[in-house]
């Protein structure tokens, strides 16, 4: 499966703006499943800097500056990537009760462990909040298969928690998500974290894209995927495997993976500062089309 | 005891005889006593009355050369230095400097490979947690991760040997202090300091300037900077000295951006390449594009900038990490690991809350994980211990407390002991560590002096004398390339604008004080001969210092008389004096005059630093002041104000090269005393009046502006408005007059780095060069003339100077000042909205 996939954020400024600067993360990421083929930012007005570096996730982030008056700044990225995920995953051939996953993570005694162990610790926005643990302990009985377990967890967010874009912003603690059952794909993301964390073993935050299909018959409309969230929980001699607990799916072949890290922010697609400016309003558009 | 005390002093006995437990001079002082002997034998003259005296003379040393501000922080500073012995020395200079390499290397590691976390010597999962633990340090250059500059503070155990309180690896205070307090222990302990042969610290100050002077060897024109967060940091005065010292500019970070990946300053002349910043600020929150921690005192694009090897930062970025718990813990078992040698330096032995029983409590505190600051004496406060560990155990550990020794401190008459840490500063460099031959001494017993943040010694390292003979001279070094220290003329935009400033509150003041003098001088007069003129004069006097038109903010508007008595003019001079309600009040001008200069404080010269001072005095003096104060004492008041003003501007004539900007500090003075000149004729002399009480009100213009007697001298034959207005505004020759100032300004703006091409001139240069025309092609009688008994032409005439100077003003501040805007935090992309 092969994707032609175009962000592109607008800024729209009240006052012109001096000076901006600015990161990116677009750039979709190559990895056992996904190949990046060709990616290309434009951004306008021309940029004045722009440099690339890879940040300690591996993910690689733009470093762009413009020093020219504007009142309007678009970032459009480009991108083709080929999925290689078969339909449905094969995960049988994991078998592993979740406490032998805990228990190796605590010794993490080899370069790959002490990378994924960083994943078991609280962050910004999963910290360690009560009844989180007990909450993921329902999925994670004792003795249980991981895959099995993270599967469960992830159904019941999907099942208990009420998809409500506009209850929550960036900033709604985690707390208040857990206590309503309310929130975006973030909000699903950062909490199933934050209970696999609770209990010792390692997931991570992932910021890609989703496709989306038009109901039967009709045309699908511009601008109309989204980027999106979800997690992958860390299996020993495996890697990381995906879940999507606002779908209740595990990712194959319609989720593309832009960047990840230990929740949103360490995967911000796009962060700057502007010189100037005023009051600012931000609009957002992500295609996703079907090249084969 | 082991010091012979037969020929001590009494003051000195006295502290001696007094039992000590755990004293660096009776208990610590070792078998051989030669250091304390040789300080006490050159001592052993002064009687306690000496010693006061010496006290006083270094406190007074210290305050001066300081700008008091509510924040910073003030030392006592100790008049009897700190003897370390040549052994104790060599134990602690062997373990400081193990200790560094030691860092460097954990450092090292930690940003690489991570071999020590992999193999468990340091728990992983604790340093993950730790917030020094800055992952983007990952994307730098590798060499950017090694220490530069640190400091470890040590103290005394009872048994006599050196343990480690604590590591300061980000940025280490205290130096600025060491240095000011050798400057002054050598000026006041003269001849000790000679016959102890006290080790110098010269050379470990000319390689801290090497080794940052290596980073830019190959460059033509390097700058170097000290970042600081600025006046509001408890610090602020250290970093200004230290930039004084060093001579690197002192910046903020508002003074800095980053174009193209390269850090520049905003100066006068525009963005100019910075190619090191010494940072006196955390690491943690240093780019606010970058890091999460948003901080106001951030540089975005700052890790961008040292990715691109553009800029150095010192110390290096990450280095924070070195003083976490994962890594303090080990220490010794890193050692014995990376160095195969046992710990020179121990530390505290730590234990978890569970580890130990309440009986263990009194030799231990117990400290929190999360808050760094967080102690409870095990002894003291074991109900508060018993508390926390209960609710949430795991939160917390246990370490030993840390016995300090104590040392005397002379204070009220005698000697007293505190007890006192001592901080002992290494530098990394090429070709090795080396370590500050002198420590930074201290105490933070304060019980008794809450104004005092702390306690200071100057400690004294003894050499032999035959050593220093033997040790061979170093050669002079060759200067391979210009020294970065002389370089001048690059100024930032902030500092720029200060200095305009404080020339404009400079003169304000000192206008404001004649005018107030002016107007006192008059009513007193009019309580002893009251009559019709002189009741018109201050009359007007009293309306024009009241609608505020002779005053700043010297607003413009249509004069109505306001009648008044003598006690509402008393009132009134007390407000002009110090009603901090009053916009151009004298108290108000003032606070804006030392708010200006402590912000420039490090282009200060040491005298001007010491007026400031007074001035700030002179403040708080004022703000005491209520309104039934006699005219006398407002009098008195006022004559002091003035008196430190012109002080100041004595003391800064003589240290002026224009090159670093002081030309705005005159031009401030010439805008200033233009825009006075010009509301004093319209305010007071507009209306057409009865002979007498016209020249009585010209002449109190002319005192006020100290014109009088040439007044008087050059019109002998005839005095008229049509006079003095021609000598105040027209003459192009005498220095008080409005023309001289604009024909000053006009010279100074050659100062301003031009940014037109030849032949066109600037915005500003115009709004001058209109102003001068106006002068000179204006003749007295048209200004005096007046229709229906208003002087209309001169109203014209000075609004329309005035509006040339606002719009000059204006421009300056665009094209010159401009670049003080703030960042702003772009809206990050929220998935939320973007989700469909």
């Amino acid at each position: 499966m092969k994707y032609k996939i175009k962000h592109s954020t607008t800024y729209r400024y009240a006052d012109f703006v001096s000076l901006c600067q600015n990161q990116a993360r677009l750039t979709p990421k190559s990895n056992r499943l996904q190949i990046c083929h060709n990616s290309h930012i434009e951004i306008l007005p021309p940029t004045t800097y722009l440099q690339e570096y890879t940040d300690y996730f591996n993910n690689k982030v733009t470093v762009f500056e413009i020093a020219k008056q504007h009142k309007k700044l678009t970032v459009t990225m480009v991108s083709e990537v080929e999925l290689f995920a078969p339909q449905s995953l094969d995960l049988s051939i994991i078998d592993m009760p979740w406490e032998t996953v805990r228990d190796l993570l605590t010794v993490a005694n080899t370069p790959t462990l002490l990378k994924v162990s960083e994943f078991v610790l609280p962050s910004q926005f999963t910290p360690l909040e009560a009844g989180i643990k007990e909450y993921a302990l329902t999925s994670f009985t004792p003795g249980l298969n991981l895959i099995e377990a993270c599967t469960d967890l992830m159904a019941r967010i999907f099942h208990e928690f009420h998809y409500d874009p506009g209850f929550t912003t960036i900033s709604t603690p985690l707390s208040v998500v857990f206590a309503q059952k309310r929130g975006v794909c973030q909000d699903f993301a950062h909490f199933a974290l934050a209970c696999l964390r609770s209990i010792g073993l390692a997931g991570r935050y992932i910021s890609g894209y989703i496709e989306t299909l038009p109901p039967e018959g009709e045309e699908k409309l511009e601008g109309a995927d989204a980027t999106h969230a979800w997690f992958a929980i860390f299996v020993p001699n495996y890697g990381w495997v995906d879940f999507d607990p606002t779908n209740n799916v595990l990712p194959t072949n319609q989720h593309i993976t832009l960047a990840v890290g230990r929740d949103f922010s360490d995967v911000t697609p796009l962060k700057g500062v502007v010189f100037g400016g005023g009051s600012q309003l931000l609009d957002v558009a992500v295609d996703m089309i079907r090249l084969e | 005891m082991y010091i012979n005390n037969t020929t001590m002093p009494e003051w000195l006995s006295l502290y001696l005889d007094k039992s000590h437990q755990h004293d660096e001079l009776v208990n610590h002082s070792g078998v051989n006593l030669e250091h304390w002997n040789i300080l006490f034998k050159s001592l052993s003259s002064l009687t306690a009355e000496d010693v006061n005296s010496r006290a006083i003379e270094i406190s007074q040393l210290l305050q001066n050369g300081n700008i008091k501000h509510e924040r910073n922080q003030q030392w006592q500073f100790d008049p009897l230095p700190f003897m370390f012995s040549k052994d104790d020395w060599s134990s602690i200079e062997a373990g400081v400097k193990q200790r560094t390499i030691l860092l460097n290397k954990i450092q090292e590691d930690l940003y690489g490979d991570q071999q020590l976390l992999i193999d468990g010597s340091i728990p992983a999962q604790q340093l993950f947690q730790d917030k020094n633990y800055l992952r983007e340090g990952f994307s730098l250059p590798s060499n950017e991760l090694k220490l530069f500059f640190s400091a470890v503070d040590i103290y005394r155990t009872p048994t006599g040997e050196f343990k480690v309180l604590e590591d300061h690896c980000q940025c280490p205070l205290g130096l600025g202090l060491l240095l000011k307090s050798r400057i002054i222990a050598r000026r006041v302990m003269a001849e000790e300091f000679a016959e102890c042969h006290v080790q110098q610290i010269k050379n470990f100050l000319n390689s801290f300037q090497e080794t940052i002077n290596e980073y830019t060897r190959y460059m033509d024109d390097p700058r170097i900077v000290i970042l600081t967060q600025g006046i509001d940091d408890p610090n602020f005065n250290e970093h200004a000295f230290l930039s004084t010292y060093f001579g690197y500019t002192l910046v903020q970070s508002a003074d800095l951006t980053v174009r193209n990946g390269e850090v520049c300053l905003k100066s006068l002349q525009g963005l100019g390449k910075i190619n090191v910043i010494l940072r006196w600020l955390p690491d943690r929150c240093i780019d606010s594009l970058e890091q999460t921690e948003y901080s106001l005192h951030g540089i975005p694009g700052l890790l961008q900038a040292v990715r691109e090897n553009s800029v150095k930062v010192l110390n290096p970025f990450g280095s924070g990490v070195l003083s976490s718990l994962a890594v303090q813990r080990n220490l010794a078992f890193l050692s014995e690991k990376l160095l195969q040698e046992p710990l020179l330096l121990g530390q505290s032995t730590y234990y978890e809350s569970t580890e130990v029983t309440p009986l263990d409590w009194p030799l231990l505190e117990l400290r929190s994980y999360q808050d760094p600051t967080f102690k409870l004496d095990g002894s003291d406060d074991a109900k508060a211990i018993k508390l926390a560990i209960d609710k949430q155990p795991e939160d917390y550990y246990f370490q030993d407390r840390p016995t300090l020794s104590t040392a005397p401190f002379w204070s009220g008459g005698q000697l007293i002991s505190k007890q006192v840490v001592f901080r002992c500063y290494a530098l990394t460099t090429e070709h090795g560590v080396e370590v500050l031959p002198s420590a930074f001494c201290f105490s933070n017993d304060i019980s008794h002096y809450s104004k005092v943040s702390g306690w200071i010694k100057d400690t004294w390292i003894n050499t032999n004398a035959v050593d220093d003979i033997v040790e061979p001279i170093a050669p002079i070094p060759v200067r391979k390339r210009m020294d970065v220290t002389l370089l001048e003329g690059v100024i930032s935009s902030r500092t720029a604008e200060h200095l305009f400033w404080l020339g404009r509150y400079l003169e304000r003041c000192e206008s404001t004080v004649r005018i107030l003098r002016v107007f006192i001088d008059r009513y007193t007069e009019l309580s002893v001969y009251s009559d019709v003129m002189r009741q018109t004069i201050i009359t007007r006097l009293f309306t024009a210092i009241r609608s505020q038109q002779i005053v700043y903010p010297y607003i413009e508007q249509e004069f109505v008389l306001q009648e008044c008595t003598l006690a509402q003019a008393k009132e009134m001079a007390f407000q002009l004096l110090a009603d901090e309600q009053c916009a151009g009040s004298i108290i108000n001008s003032l606070k804006y005059l030392s708010n200006a200069a402590a912000q420039i404080q490090e282009l200060l010269s040491y005298d001007s630093r010491r007026i400031i001072d007074d001035i700030n005095e002179q403040i708080d003096a004022l703000k005491a002041c209520t309104v039934n104060r006699p005219s006398r004492a407002l009098q008195a008041s006022i004559d002091k104000v003035i008196g430190s003003i012109m002080a100041f501007n004595g003391s800064i004539t003589d240290c002026m090269p224009n090159s670093n900007g002081w030309f705005l500090l005159e031009m401030g003075h010439r805008v200033e005393r233009s825009l006075q000149i010009i509301s004093l004729s319209p305010a007071l002399l507009s209306d057409e009046l009865e002979e007498s009480a016209e020249i009585g009100l010209l002449e109190s213009i002319l005192t006020s502006q100290v014109s009088l007697v040439t007044h008087k001298r050059r019109y002998r034959m005839h005095q008229s408005i049509g006079t003095g207005l021609e000598l105040l505004l027209l003459d192009a020759e005498y220095p008080r007059s409005l023309l001289y100032q604009l024909e000053q300004i006009s010279l100074l703006c050659q100062h301003l780095p031009t940014k037109r091409r030849p032949g066109v001139i600037a915005a500003h240069e115009k709004a001058i060069l209109l102003s001068k025309t106006t002068c000179y092609v204006t003749e007295k009688d048209y200004l005096q003339k007046s229709t229906d008994g208003k002087r209309v032409q001169l109203i014209e005439f000075n609004h329309h100077i005035r509006s040339n100077l606002d719009t000059f003003c204006d421009v300056l501040l665009l094209q010159y000042f401009s670049h003080t805007q703030t960042a702003n935090k772009l809206n990050w992309t929220n998935i939320e909205q973007a989700q469909s």
